[in-house]
């Protein structure tokens, strides 16, 4: 898995999720209550190391529709978007592949920093039909080169 | 995804010149772990001893007398189960000095030969641990190294990961 595919299944393996049972979309998400996209903001080259390993940076928005029409509603929905901040925080060291060059490359995700999680719009303008938050993601992966050098 | 053979004209790039380290200097075969992984930038400084004379004829003479040549591996991080990170732990824990400190470098020039076997030098040097643990990253021993001038020519190759020495081994330095 690449790393879009691989942050896509860090979510969906994550407990908090168990609710959101139309899955992760992927640059898309309905207006309605527990569904999440999660929209990349292309990969970008940070540093190559000595024997040739490319380290990139790819950030992440995520959009949550939750319903937030009573205080406790919205209480509930921050105390998630901790939870899943806290819980995307703790994941480093995860194996990747990736496609350079028409070749597959192993890699690895050595840093997720969660952050910025907060309501981003109510996108009918009725509260009563549920608002969206954010979470932002930037993740540091590392290409291995494969010269076997 | 093997390495592209460099025309003529090529710029090298900087994974073609390879550092490798002999992580157990004490056994009859030697584990050479090459040096890379996080590290962004590592070089052999050429600190010269030179003697400049001037002349009754105003001309200054130049000569250069010496190399002490030391490199700085920074960052190192510990990684489980590799040997390098052994070989340095036992150091710092220990203390250890003097001989114990000694182990060989390898310089690869991956441009340079046939492929999968290519002109290296290996070289006796002495590993002087800079510090142990640094920052959240990760356990840091970042360390030094200071070259001997012991060179022995030859080759490496990459199948094998051995060194080869030349049959008419040359050596350099003062």
């Amino acid at each position: 898995m690449n790393v879009i595919e691989t942050v896509k299944q860090i979510l969906t393996d994550c407990s908090l999720m168990d609710d959101f049972n139309n899955g992760v979309h992927i640059d898309y998400t309905e207006a309605k209550d527990k569904d999440i996209g999660m929209f990349p903001i292309g990969p970008s080259k940070t540093g190559e190391d000595l024997i040739g390993n490319e380290k990139y940076k790819i950030s992440f928005q995520l959009y949550t529709g939750l319903f937030a029409f009573e205080d406790s509603d919205r209480l509930g929905n921050s105390d998630f978007l901790t939870k899943l901040t806290y819980y995307l925080n703790k994941q480093k060291n995860i194996a990747i592949i990736e496609t350079v060059d028409g070749e597959e490359m192993s890699g690895i995700i050595n840093k997720i920093d969660a952050a910025n999680a907060l309501i981003f719009e109510v996108p009918t303008g009725d509260i009563n039909d549920g608002v969206r938050y954010q979470l932002q993601l930037s993740v540091n992966y590392i290409i291995k080169t494969n010269d076997g050098i | 995804m093997a390495l592209d053979v460099l025309k003529a004209g090529a710029a090298i790039p900087r994974k073609y010149l390879a550092h490798f380290i002999n992580a157990t200097p004490d056994a009859e075969t030697a584990s050479w772990v090459r040096l890379g992984d996080d590290l962004e930038e590592y070089k052999d400084e050429y600190s010269a001893d030179v003697d400049k004379k001037k002349n009754i004829l105003g001309e200054t003479k130049v000569k250069v007398k010496d190399y002490e040549v030391s490199g700085s591996v920074d960052p190192y991080y510990a990684v489980m189960g590799e040997p390098l990170f052994a070989w340095l732990e036992n150091i710092a824990r220990k203390r250890l000095v003097l001989d114990a400190c000694k182990t060989q470098i390898l310089t690869v020039r991956l441009w340079d030969g046939a492929t999968g076997t290519y002109v290296a030098d290996e070289e006796e040097v002495v590993v002087e641990i800079k510090s142990v643990g640094g920052d959240t990253s990760g356990v840091a021993i970042p360390f030094d190294i200071h070259h001997t001038n012991k060179i022995t020519t030859g080759k490496y190759n990459e199948t094998t990961k051995t060194f080869t020495a030349d049959t008419a081994a040359s050596g350099s330095g003062s």
